[in-house]
């Protein structure tokens, strides 16, 4: 999925894991990387699936490092 | 119980020689009194490891895991813990080896191997032919290597993720390279393919036949309450995120070292959960090795190590680190090794005859690839080098640890990770004697408090941070310390190193136990040092409730059992010797470039042998420990609920 409101910087992405901690626990209940609704791939590739909300930015307030960022905030 | 919150809920058994494989759940009791990581592995040891047992024989138990927090937000919490019987020789008179655990941070093999089901694993035996252990959410499988054995460590990573990665391309992996195959005792495996867990274990996953662990699932770490878990959770990391320490990029301190790090480095990592990367990956832009890649530990200390090479082009040092990295052999103890005996050839100490024919030069590059290579294939003098200090020693008739280079001293057996004699300049006010007590010669961060101080320099490798003595006071409130236990640590505006240093190994074990990094919380989230926070995030974790207090004394139990198996294995207070190097510079000054430097403590006073004795006679009685056999009394024992573990 593309999303309107998140962009991404994969090269600044640690794979620290942080957004798909707080997706999985919100959206699946437990922390869980593979239910979560952002992927990465290493080395750089920051993705979404397909049942990701598109209004939802949740996972860039978790992320330290400037790799997804809310869209307006740029 | 029925359902586990934070922890996954079972430990499971491997014996890779009967193939046999078998799962345990976690007991209240397990938990409360041992909490996890460190704390359950040493537990298990109890039953599993029989006093004596020759480290690489198949006996010899592995025990891997992570603690509660492991695989959540929490800031640090990709620590995986490992304990076990080292191989490595502890003393130089007798055939003694120490029990310890190794912690290591993970990028997916912690969280992995809980979402697969598992908080802990115990594995035996040796396996007939070289074997990975495959431990996902739908079976735990003891998988062929052959295809595997031989190849180093960033080749048996990629081959592995790409059998077993899941829907985000990536699984745990635990693996050893040529040097842990050879049971080279100065080799490592390697987390996730760029975190060391630990220095001198390669060996004993060599000896098992075990190549590799893999981990993967998706079963989900459940959090008993969510609302409260993020609350407390952010609240915390608002703090650390405003604190003037923070910084999430790794610490360089500006200057030339930072400007170079920036020149050079690819990519930035980070453990699970870590909001304070600490791992990078470069590539050399110039040089003889132009277009070398290799993953850093610490960069900085790369940098120290070339210069002690004294490697004039950088880009030799990535490749001779990569090198390192790919073989599993441990960065620190080999490199400070081929520094010593190329010192002793040059100063004509040793010859041909003993290096197998290689004449040995600093600076050169021939040297020290060649030695690498004699290190990793046992050969000629890389034979003994691959024993560790004190077999070197012996082979050589030298001894290493009297004059080891640098002022990083031995002790039991292991190259400390720095130079602890001049403690104010290395801001550690118990480093000194932390390295001299723990149960292996301690070469990391464990059990060393370091006060994060707001003054950094930019010249040294390890800034000058000086606290007041407020800010020690305070810290050590922060740990759980009472006001009784206070009184006795802080007297007549100074404070007494052996007995704080006993509370701070007891909070350094809480962390480990906990599963969370103690860099992290010494360094770049210094507002973690809060054991009544941590209680809080644990019980919103687990639902279960637990004081500060009792928090900290679930540390001082695993400390306490940690020594327990010591003791099985022979060790008491005389192993607890002040390494020479140290005990030298009471009376011999070290020339530095600010003038000579005698042995001190943190307030800069003159430190003679007596004094250090006094110290270690202050640490045991803070302990409650035998002052004079240094080991723990049943009354202590008995007084943290392990006296029936007293085998």
């Amino acid at each position: 999925m593309i999303k309107d409101n998140v962009d991404v910087a994969s090269e600044k992405c640690t794979e620290c894991s942080c957004c798909q901690m707080i997706c999985s626990l919100t959206y699946a209940g437990s922390f869980n990387p593979e239910e979560a609704r952002i992927i990465i791939k290493p080395p750089d590739q920051i993705t979404f699936t397909d049942d990701c909300i598109q209004g939802c930015s949740l996972c860039t307030k978790y992320c330290v490092y400037g790799a997804i960022v809310k869209a307006e905030e740029l | 119980m029925d359902d586990y919150y934070g922890y996954a809920g079972k430990i499971l058994f491997v014996d890779l020689s009967s193939r046999k494989i078998e799962t345990e759940s976690l007991t209240m009791e397990l938990i409360r009194k041992f909490m996890g990581g460190p704390g359950f592995g040493h537990r298990l040891l109890c039953d599993s490891l029989k006093p004596g047992t020759e480290p690489l024989s198949p006996d010899n138990p592995i025990t891997i895991g992570l603690g509660p927090l492991g695989g959540t937000l929490v800031p640090g919490s990709g620590k995986v813990a490992l304990t076990m019987k080292y191989p490595i020789l502890a003393s130089r008179n007798e055939k003694k080896y120490f029990v310890s655990n190794a912690m290591g941070g993970s990028r997916r093999f912690g969280i992995m191997l809980k979402n697969a089901g598992y908080d802990h694993v115990v594995v035996t035996g040796r396996s007939d032919k070289p074997s990975y252990l495959k431990i996902t959410d739908e079976s735990v499988e003891i998988c062929d290597a052959g295809d595997l054995w031989g190849r180093d460590i960033h080749e048996t990573n990629d081959m592995l993720v790409e059998r077993h990665a899941g829907k985000t391309g990536k699984c745990g992996t635990w693996v050893i390279g040529q040097a842990g195959e050879n049971l080279v005792e100065i080799s490592q495996a390697t987390l996730d393919n760029l975190n060391s867990l630990g220095r001198h274990v390669g060996a004993l996953l060599g000896s098992k036949n075990l190549k590799a662990v893999v981990t993967y699932g998706k079963r989900g770490i459940k959090v008993k309450d969510n609302k409260q878990f993020l609350k407390v959770y952010s609240r915390k990391k608002q703090e650390i995120l405003k604190h003037p320490h923070y910084q999430p990029l790794p610490r360089l301190h500006g200057g030339p070292m930072e400007d170079f790090f920036n020149q050079t480095v690819i990519s930035v990592k980070a453990c699970t959960g870590c909001i304070g990367a600490c791992r990078s990956i470069h590539e050399a832009k110039e040089g003889d090795f132009k277009g070398q890649t290799y993953q850093a530990g610490d960069f900085s200390v790369s940098v120290d190590f070339a210069r002690r090479l004294r490697l004039s082009d950088y880009s030799a040092m990535y490749k001779l680190i990569d090198m390192l990295n790919r073989y599993g052999l441990c960065m620190l103890t080999t490199i400070r090794m081929i520094y010593f005996v190329t010192c002793l050839y040059r100063e004509g100490r040793i010859s041909k005859e003993d290096t197998g024919g290689l004449e040995l030069q600093l600076g050169d590059m021939n040297t020290y690839v060649a030695l690498v290579e004699k290190i990793v294939n046992k050969q000629d003098i890389g034979a003994a080098m691959a024993k560790g200090w004190y077999v070197l020693s012996d082979e050589l008739g030298v001894d290493a640890s009297a004059e080891f280079r640098d002022g990083c001293s031995i002790t039991k057996g292991i190259d400390t990770l720095t130079d602890s004699r001049f403690w104010p300049s290395h801001l550690a006010p118990t480093m000194g004697i932390t390295n001299i007590v723990h149960s292996k010669g301690k070469h990391s961060h464990g059990a060393t408090y370091w006060p994060a101080g707001p003054d950094i320099t930019q010249d040294t490798y390890f800034p000058e941070a000086l606290q007041s003595l407020n800010d020690i006071k305070r810290d050590t409130e922060r740990m759980g310390v009472t006001k009784e236990e206070m009184a006795r640590i802080f007297t007549n505006g100074s404070f007494n190193t052996g007995r704080l240093a006993k509370y701070t190994q007891d909070a350094e074990y809480l962390y480990n136990a906990l599963g969370i990094c103690d860099c992290v919380v010494h360094w770049e989230c210094d507002p973690m040092r809060d054991v009544p926070w941590l209680s809080e995030m644990y019980a919103a974790l687990t639902g279960i409730e637990v004081t500060p207090r009792e928090f900290l004394k679930a540390g001082e139990r695993i400390w306490n059992l940690e020594k327990l198996l010591n003791v099985r294995e022979g060790f008491t207070r005389e192993d607890d010797k002040a390494p020479q190097v140290l005990v030298q510079n009471t009376e011999v000054p070290v020339k530095l470039r600010w003038g000579d430097q005698y042995l001190m403590d943190w307030f800069g006073n003159r430190l003679s042998e007596a004094d250090i004795e006094a110290m270690l006679d202050d640490y045991y009685a803070e302990r409650g420990w035998d002052i004079v056999k240094g080991i723990p009394t049943m009354e202590k024992l008995a007084e943290l609920g392990i006296e029936d573990l007293v085998r």
